[in-house]
């Protein structure tokens, strides 16, 4: 055999593939007993029933007992990373706020130093921006790690292609920076370019958790996002100044792209650009973009102005992004004195 | 092919549950890295893998039970993997200068490194090359079947071969840079 694929036969399976696997063999099967039989099947041993009523029972066992379910959360601990459609290998942090829903694996996925991670989403019934629409929080989870982040996000918004973009360059998960934020549905890839340390641009795909009409049943909300993630390797952030916030310079040499589910790059409306550091281990999205965003859905009559998330306490404002100097912008941007958005 | 895959496709033609399982669970782990070392993605490697499983399944009664089994999955997995970068291309690989440059009649050779390390490394290169470098390097294809996979010229696939191979030289100097400097 060529030793590359003895090799390859050697290295552990990717994340998840036992799982994939027996997914894939129910649908195989399901698409063989669609078709016409060219001739009879051999007959059932009589085993075949008994170990089915076995297979049920240690399934049930398995889902419905708490001991079942804790080794279920065993075996994912192991394999380090849960199922999409399943549960979080580990429990969610949920902050203020508490779920409604089961939280549901969106994308599994690795960092470049190989780290696992998980988006993790679920509904939360705690209101954002005053509107009566479901909240969805949607986190990123390293199944081990401390370093988990997380966001909630109401469908009134209705934000454009991407929001509130952050970098990482200090996650105790993982030594590689990495980008993270939400799209809209209608966004299917992400791609990230950067400048890397030998002054190259690099261009990533970023690993993006949908909410899909399945999942978004199971969570009973209407407005769907997604979240993506991408690692950037060997992201050029040696002028970091310590002691000072934030990269300087490697947050703007970071373009983001946005694709449909045809492959097709959008016109990428509303890209909220990385720009401005807020601490030493994250960048967020221009303070005054977001605004835009806001006085576009107050503009539109999507939230009403007694809404306006800058009145909502702070914990709240500071869930969605809104900082004190957000919020002046917001005013600012309100009163006409920056450019409103594009109808 | 080996016997015990041609009883599981003949009884798989016909309809068996069974056989059509041991089929997808004995040929799913392989399938699944080769897809997961072309597309560097593990939502993707599963899509691929998936979908190479299943078109396999439908197309299996127009597969010659004569020949290995294997290769023939391999072909559809490394099919399924280049559709998918093809729909998550956001720049072509392809150069103008790989077009022009012509390719020449050698095909390079691997850097000699220990297979793990090339596999590591070959899980760096961009997108297109890791296709051309699995298919030559790892399932042992010719110059004239990754450009039928591929659908480019086979000179192009060997500038694009040797360029890869630059491209993972430069990989394995730089890990080994880094393993003598910690």
């Amino acid at each position: 055999m060529n030793p590359l694929l003895e090799a390859l036969c050697e290295r552990p399976a990717p994340p998840g593939s036992d799982a994939a696997c027996e997914r894939t063999t129910a649908l195989a099967t399901a698409e063989v007993a669609r078709r016409p039989q060219q001739c009879a099947t051999r007959p059932r041993s009589r085993w075949t029933r008994p170990a089915l009523a076995a297979a049920v029972v240690l399934a049930i066992l398995l889902v419905a007992t708490p001991p079942g379910r804790e080794a279920i959360s065993r075996a994912a601990k192991l394999i380090g990373i849960g199922e999409v459609g399943g549960p979080p290998t580990e429990p969610t942090e949920v902050g203020s706020f508490e779920s409604a829903t089961d939280h549901i694996v969106l994308a599994t996925g690795q960092t470049a130093d190989d780290v696992p991670f998980e988006i993790v989403a679920y509904r939360s019934d705690v209101p954002i921006q005053g509107t009566e629409d479901a909240t969805v929080c949607a986190n990123i989870e390293f199944p081990g790690t401390v370093d988990d982040t997380q966001g909630c996000y109401s469908g009134a918004l209705r934000f454009g292609d991407i929001c509130c973009p952050i970098l990482q360059i200090n996650s105790p998960a993982t030594a590689v920076p990495y980008v993270e934020g939400q799209v809209n549905p209608r966004v299917d890839g992400v791609s990230v370019t950067y400048v890397d340390t030998s002054g190259r641009a690099r261009t990533v795909d970023a690993v993006v958790g949908e909410i899909t009409p399945a999942f978004a049943a199971r969570l009973d909300v209407e407005h769907p996002i997604g979240i993506f993630i991408a690692s950037l390797p060997d992201l050029a952030v040696e002028d970091l100044d310590p002691g000072v916030p934030g990269p300087k310079g490697a947050a703007e040499t970071i373009e983001l792209r946005t694709f449909g589910a045809d492959g097709q790059e959008l016109e990428g409306e509303a890209i909220e650009p990385l720009r401005e550091a807020v601490t030493d281990a994250q960048v967020r999205g221009p303070e005054v973009a977001s605004a835009l965003a806001v006085a576009e859905a107050l503009r539109k009559g999507r939230i009403a102005e007694e809404q306006n998330p800058c009145s909502y306490p702070r914990d709240l404002r500071r869930a969605i992004g809104l900082g004190a100097q957000e919020c002046d912008r917001l005013k600012g941007a309100l009163n006409g004195q920056y450019p409103r958005p594009s109808e | 092919m080996r016997r015990a895959d041609r009883d599981l496709v003949l009884r798989a033609r016909a309809g068996s549950a069974d056989a059509v399982t041991e089929l997808v669970r004995r040929h799913w782990v392989l399938c699944h890295k080769i897809a997961f070392l072309v597309c560097g993605d593990t939502a993707g490697a599963e899509d691929i893998a998936q979908e190479a499983m299943l078109s396999a399944i439908r197309g299996l009664d127009g597969f010659d039970e004569s020949r290995p089994l294997e290769p023939w999955l391999h072909r559809i997995t490394m099919n399924k993997a280049r559709d998918w970068l093809r729909r998550r291309a956001r720049h072509p690989e392809l150069t103008l200068a790989d077009a022009y440059e012509g390719g020449g009649s050698e095909e390079p050779d691997l850097p000699e490194y220990a297979a793990s390390e090339l596999l590591g490394a070959i899980r760096e290169l961009r997108p297109g090359y890791r296709v051309v470098v699995v298919a030559r390097y790892v399932l042992d294809y010719t110059s004239g079947e990754i450009a039928e996979l591929v659908d480019i010229p086979a000179t192009t696939v060997r500038t694009q071969l040797r360029r890869a191979l630059a491209e993972l030289r430069m990989l394995l100097e730089k890990e080994a840079r880094r393993e003598s400097a910690t």
